[in-house]
């Protein structure tokens, strides 16, 4: 086993894109096996050093940034163990990176539906997280696509989870040949979710780990289902202009939670709506850019036309005429088409070139930055889309939405330039997780809670909530060896 | 102010991993492979067309190719082109770049009422950026290669042309022939309206007697070069990743591998 003791060997270990600045820790244990990770256990223990799991260092809440004692980082575990064609799935070790995997994958045209966005994530890292990623409209997140896992426990043991195996019985108690658990009361809210552990009455073992961000054992195999290779997509991108939302009294005047002052403009939620509902489009994502967004991206794309909004739809065939008897209600400005590969890639960059061009921002004037995660049942979407739009006019600090509209997910991200408008920014982003909260939304839809949204968390399903997944914590990982600080505070854990 | 673009298919070089060669007919497989623009022309269409929102007139492309080759004017179309031509027929096959500029040549010829001519540097499949050339030289008008920035004037264009490690600012009186790089413009997406119309444009299709070409004028027998053989390079080996985890263990191992392989 390599094992990495030099402060220059450590120091790349200690970051990830939050930008959080503590991470400190005394080694890096890189182990080529569930032995050599078992040895690893065996040493924290006594050592008697917390273990922090690190994947490549995309998260985004400092997941992997250790609060000291040592890491475990999985990059060596990174062998395809199988692909098997016949029955659609595929074994790995944990520290595979997801683009070498799809790689392989498109080779025996194959697909691995989640798709997370961060390619060179490692695919543990991505059920650690339960990841979502770009076809997560149509597909979903990670969670659905997790067959079997192998996890190495604090007590020194590999527990070897399929799914269906343990199951919740009706105390809610999970019995496992390691431990009993007893699952947590609250439940999970049934929208695109990586907050807490996940939670559910007759859950399986296998979804408390999913989504576990490290803190309960380290995921060594995965075995994931996988479906045939996509049919060719296109991409589409629609520029809007002057898609006016109901005002608030009028929406309230009208009664029903706004939803139905909002359905009767001629606005975007409605646009995207006609477009969820056409059942002769085969849509996999649609994602959204206010005039901001479309402001920075004229850097990488400098032919986007002034408008207010664009949406892009990626989808499997090109029927131009619903297209177009869609789109005639709308003020559309110029609609941009790519089917053919060099076309269709240049596109593809419409959509990742924002979250880059924001991350170089952040980390060029060395901030963290303020992003809002929160997603929401569909019901709700309207109101919660008036909160931003009323959000984005009212407040002083810059700011960026875009997203996942497709999924009633929309990031929307402040600049602050100092710690006042930090402050402002903050102060804005506990309003939205509160409106999160009051629709039974979550705090946050992909990034995770990580070591910087324990509050939000809290929010989220209250103090006792928080408790019971201390307590779940506690169960299964009796020497709070894994993750220290993620999810919950490890005070926590002491009460 | 009129402006004709000419374009070719090619293989979409995006596919270039399947792409075959035909060993009995020394041709390109091409219906094995998706067919696209060729990419410099797709900047030729693109920069007509701002020609056109600037200055007004129209745009037409021709084509020269198989039925097939319709997809690629259509897409032009949908780019925002008025007009497009495709000159097709058997006796075209086998044509040269000679023989494929002089049929172009006369096709521009039949339009007429142009004032300027506008090809990609070179098509991506052949390589040979001569048939921009050849056009200008059948019909005896000034040209401007690999022109990267064009200003249009009254009764003339002026035309940044990049050479190596410079460029030229070059005049040239309408109507000329230009041939254009990819630093000229950055091309538009095709529009959902682009391309319902494109869907149900007309495409004027032109054969050898629409030109006035003889037999000997086309396609093999009009062409000055054959292609005597083409084939695919052999494969080259693998290439071996060196492990290590520092800069220091992967240079010993690679050494150490040298040394077992009697290459030091």
């Amino acid at each position: 086993m390599i094992i990495k003791k030099e402060a220059d060997q450590i120091i790349s270990y200690l970051e990830d894109t939050s930008n959080l600045k503590f991470g400190n820790a005394d080694a890096v244990y890189i182990p080529k096996n569930e032995a050599e990770v078992l040895q690893t256990i065996k040493e924290a223990r006594r050592n008697n050093t917390p273990l922090t799991a690190s994947g490549a260092g995309t998260g985004t809440v400092g997941g992997r940034i250790p609060a000291g004692g040592a890491i475990i980082s999985l990059e060596k575990m990174n062998n395809i163990i199988s692909i098997d064609k016949k029955n659609s799935k595929a074994v790995l070790g944990s520290g595979v990176i997801l683009d070498y995997f799809l790689k392989e994958l498109d080779s025996k045209k194959l697909f691995y539906p989640p798709f997370p966005t961060e390619r060179m994530a490692f695919i543990g890292s991505n059920v650690a997280t339960n990841a979502s990623g770009e076809y997560s409209y149509r597909f979903g997140a990670t969670r659905k696509y997790v067959e079997r896992i192998r996890v190495a426990l604090s007590t020194e043991n590999i527990l070897d989870i399929r799914r269906g195996q343990y199951i919740a019985d009706e105390q809610g108690i999970i019995t496992s040949p390691f431990f009993k658990v007893k699952i947590p009361a609250y439940r999970s809210p049934n929208i695109k979710n990586a907050a807490g552990y996940f939670a559910k009455p007759g859950m399986d073992l296998i979804d408390l780990f999913i989504g576990s961000e490290g803190t309960l054992g380290i995921i060594t195999e995965v075995e994931l289902k996988l479906i045939p290779a996509l049919p060719p997509r296109s991409i589409m991108i629609i520029f809007l202009d002057q898609l006016e939302v109901h005002t608030k009294g009028e929406a309230v005047a009208s009664g029903d939670l706004l939803l139905t002052g909002l359905e009767k403009d001629n606005g975007i939620l409605k646009l995207i709506n006609s477009i969820k509902n056409n059942k002769k489009l085969n849509v996999y994502s649609i994602e959204y850019f206010d005039a901001n967004s479309l402001g920075i991206l004229k850097k990488a794309f400098p032919n986007i036309p002034s408008c207010q909004t664009a949406l892009y739809i990626e989808q499997e065939k090109k029927e131009m005429d619903i297209w177009l008897e869609i789109l005639e209600k709308y003020s559309v400005v110029d609609t941009w088409f790519g089917d053919n590969a060099r076309d269709y890639n240049k596109l593809i960059d419409f959509r990742h070139k924002l979250p880059e061009l924001i991350n170089e921002y952040f980390r060029e004037i060395k901030q963290t930055k303020v992003a809002i995660d929160i997603a929401v049942p569909e019901n709700y979407f309207p109101e919660l889309f008036y909160f931003y739009r009323e959000m984005a006019k009212t407040t002083a600090v810059e700011y960026v939405i875009f997203g996942h509209i497709g999924e009633n997910h929309l990031h929307f991200n402040f600049f602050p330039k100092n710690e006042q408008e930090k402050e402002q920014a903050i102060a804005s982003y506990i309003k939205a997780v509160k409106k999160a909260v009051q629709a039974n939304g979550t705090v946050s839809a992909e990034h995770g809670i990580g070591k910087l949204k324990h509050k939000y968390l809290a929010m989220m399903y209250g103090r006792e909530g928080v408790m019971e997944m201390a307590r779940v914590k506690k169960t299964i990982d009796p020497f709070y060896l894994f993750g220290l600080d993620n999810i919950f505070p490890k005070k926590l854990l002491q009460d | 102010m009129n402006t004709i673009v000419c374009i070719k298919q090619v293989p979409d070089s995006e596919h270039i991993q399947e792409v075959t060669i035909n060993p009995e007919t020394n041709t390109l497989e091409r219906n094995k492979i998706p067919a696209v623009i060729n990419p410099f022309d797709v900047n030729a269409i693109e920069e007509a067309i701002r020609i056109k929102e600037k200055h007004g007139g129209k745009v037409t492309i021709v084509t020269m190719g198989p039925p097939q080759a319709e997809e690629a004017l259509r897409t032009a179309l949908a780019m925002g082109a008025d007009e497009a031509i495709l000159l097709t027929d058997m006796a075209f096959a086998g044509s040269d770049t000679w023989a494929t500029a002089k049929t172009l040549a006369k096709a521009v010829e039949k339009i007429g009422g142009f004032d300027l001519v506008i090809f990609g540097k070179q098509a991506i499949d052949g390589d040979t950026a001569q048939v921009g050339p050849e056009v200008a030289e059948a019909l005896s008008l000034p040209q401007i290669t690999y022109v990267s920035k064009l200003d249009v004037e009254d009764k003339k264009i002026k035309g940044r042309r990049t050479v190596e490690d410079a460029y030229e600012e070059v005049e040239a009186l309408m109507p000329c022939i230009i041939t254009v790089t990819k630093d000229i413009n950055e091309p538009r997406f095709a529009s959902i309206r682009g391309i319902l119309k494109a869907k149900k444009a007309e495409i004027i299709k032109w054969g050898k007697d629409d030109l006035g070409m003889s037999d000997e004028e086309t396609g093999l027998n009009g062409s000055a070069t054959q292609v005597v053989k083409i084939f695919s390079p052999p494969r080259r080996g693998k290439g071996e990743m060196i492990e290590g985890v520092s800069a220091d263990e992967k240079t010993s191992n690679l050494v150490e591998k040298l040394r077992a392989d009697k290459i030091i």
